[in-house]
C-alpha cells in the first residue's frame, strides 16, 4: 500500500554515495568543495577549495574573471591544518611525464597534470598563496597555446593592447594608471597568447603591490614598450636581440621541462617578430597617448 | 684541461640564436643565459660532442681575426664558464658514436 508522502526520485544516483567517494574526480568526499570557475587568457579554471572562508576570498579576488562554462582544468585545493605564512619564495618546478608537473613551495604542493586538465594541491589558507600558485600553473598552463605571462602593465585602448614592461621601478604601474579612459590589462602581469595569425594581451586578475585587479578584456596587441627614462628618443624600436632578451628578462618562468624552455624561447623569439618591440622613454609632462602616437 | 676531449653542450637546455647572440634557458635552475658575441655562438654551435677543443680553436682562428694565443685563453675561459653552470661537459671524443645526434 503506498505511502501518502511521494518518493523521491534518485535520478540515476546512488542513494548512499560510497564513503570518501570522489564527486569531481579528484578530491575526496570527505568534506565539500567549493568550486569557483575562473577564466584567463581563455583558459577556464575551476577551482574546488574545502575551506569555504578561503572560497569565498576567491572568489572575491576573481570576481571580475569568473565564468559559467565547463573548465579546461580542475583544480582541487585543500588547506593545510597549519597556517605557516610562505617561509621563502623559491618555487621549485618538477617536470614529470609531458605536460605533468609538480610544484612546490614552503606554502603550495601541488600535482598539475595539464594535458587531462587537473590538478590538485595542499595550500596554507592564504589568497596569495593560490594566487602564487595560479601564477606558476599559468605559465605551464598557457606554454603549449603559445602563450607567457609578462610582468608587464598593459592597458587597451580604442581595441588595441599596449603593453608596459620593465625591471621593477621601471614606471609600470605610474604608466598604466596615467591611462585615462583606457581599460587596465593589469599593473602587474599581463597574459599574451597567439592568436590567429599574431598575438593578443589578456587582463588577468594578478595585481601588483596596490592589489588593483586588471579587467577581464583583451585586444590585439599594437606594441610591446620597455620602459626606460630621458634622455634619448621617446620611442625607438629595439632590435630582435635586444628585444627577444628583454622579453625574457620579464616572462614569469619558474621553470620546467627542456620542451617547456624550448616553447619558451620560440614563442618569445616568435612574439617580437610578430609584435613591434619599442624603448618607450616617458615625459611625464605629456599625455601618455600623445607619446605613443608613433605606434599608429 | 685536456685539448683532445670534446665539447659538447647540455641537452638539458634549450637555445636559440639570433644574429650574433644565443639565448639559453636552463630549466633546472629557470635561468636565461646569454651569449653575447659571434665568436660565443660559434663556439656553442661547434659544442656538438663531435669537436674536440682543439678543432674548435683551430676553426675561431679560422673564422675569426685572431691571434692563437689570445683565442686560447678565450676559449679556455668560456669553456670553463659553461662548465660550472653545467651549460656543456667535456667527453672523450672516442664516444663520438654512442652520442647518436647530438642535437
Amino acid at each position: 500500500m503506498p505511502s501518502g508522502n511521494p518518493r523521491r526520485r534518485i535520478d540515476g544516483r546512488r542513494l548512499i554515495p560510497a564513503l570518501g567517494s570522489r564527486d569531481d574526480g579528484s578530491a575526496s568526499g570527505t568534506a565539500p568543495l567549493l568550486p569557483t570557475t575562473i577564466e584567463i587568457a581563455r583558459v577556464a579554471v575551476r577551482i574546488a577549495i574545502d575551506d569555504a572562508a578561503l572560497a569565498r576570498d576567491v572568489a572575491a579576488r576573481y570576481s571580475r574573471f569568473l565564468r559559467a562554462r565547463d573548465p579546461d582544468l580542475t583544480l582541487s585545493l585543500r588547506v593545510r591544518a597549519s597556517d605557516s605564512p610562505p617561509q621563502d619564495d623559491v618555487v621549485t618546478v618538477e617536470p614529470r611525464d609531458a605536460g605533468t608537473y609538480r610544484l612546490a613551495r614552503s606554502d603550495f604542493d601541488c600535482d598539475l597534470d595539464v594535458p587531462r586538465g587537473r590538478a590538485s594541491a595542499t595550500v596554507a589558507r592564504s589568497i596569495y598563496t593560490v594566487d602564487s600558485l595560479l601564477r606558476v600553473a599559468f605559465t605551464l598552463i598557457l606554454a603549449p597555446q603559445q602563450g607567457v605571462l609578462l610582468h608587464s602593465s598593459g592597458l587597451v585602448q580604442d581595441g588595441r593592447a599596449y603593453i608596459f614592461y620593465g625591471p621593477s621601478g621601471a614606471g609600470k604601474t605610474t604608466t598604466a594608471s596615467r591611462g585615462g579612459s583606457a581599460r587596465l590589462l593589469s599593473d602587474e602581469v599581463v597574459a599574451v597568447r597567439r592568436d590567429g595569425g599574431s598575438y593578443r594581451a589578456f587582463g588577468t586578475p594578478f595585481a601588483g603591490d596596490f592589489g588593483v585587479s586588471g579587467e577581464d578584456v583583451s585586444a590585439p596587441i599594437a606594441g610591446l614598450m620597455r620602459l626606460g627614462r630621458p634622455p634619448g628618443p621617446a620611442l625607438s624600436r629595439q632590435s630582435p636581440s635586444a628585444a627577444v632578451r628583454s622579453l625574457l628578462r620579464c616572462v614569469l618562468y619558474f621553470g620546467g621541462s627542456e620542451q617547456d624552455a624550448d616553447l619558451l624561447l620560440s614563442t618569445c623569439i616568435d612574439l617580437e617578430a610578430a609584435i613591434p618591440c619599442h624603448d618607450l622613454r616617458l615625459r611625464l609632462e605629456r599625455p601618455l597617448w600623445e607619446q605613443l602616437h608613433e605606434l599608429g | 684541461m685536456n685539448w683532445d676531449d670534446c665539447l659538447q653542450r647540455s641537452k638539458r637546455v634549450a637555445a636559440r640564436s639570433i644574429g650574433d647572440e644565443t639565448f639559453i634557458v636552463a630549466p633546472s635552475e629557470s635561468t636565461l643565459h646569454l651569449l653575447p658575441s659571434d665568436v660565443a655562438t660559434r663556439i656553442w654551435q661547434l659544442a656538438d660532442g663531435r669537436h674536440s677543443l682543439r678543432q674548435i680553436h683551430a676553426a675561431i682562428c679560422d673564422e675569426f681575426a685572431v691571434e692563437p694565443s689570445v683565442a686560447q685563453a678565450d676559449l679556455s675561459e668560456f669553456v670553463s664558464s659553461l662548465l660550472e653552470k653545467g651549460l656543456a661537459t667535456l667527453v672523450s671524443c672516442d664516444r663520438e658514436e654512442e652520442l647518436g645526434d647530438a642535437g
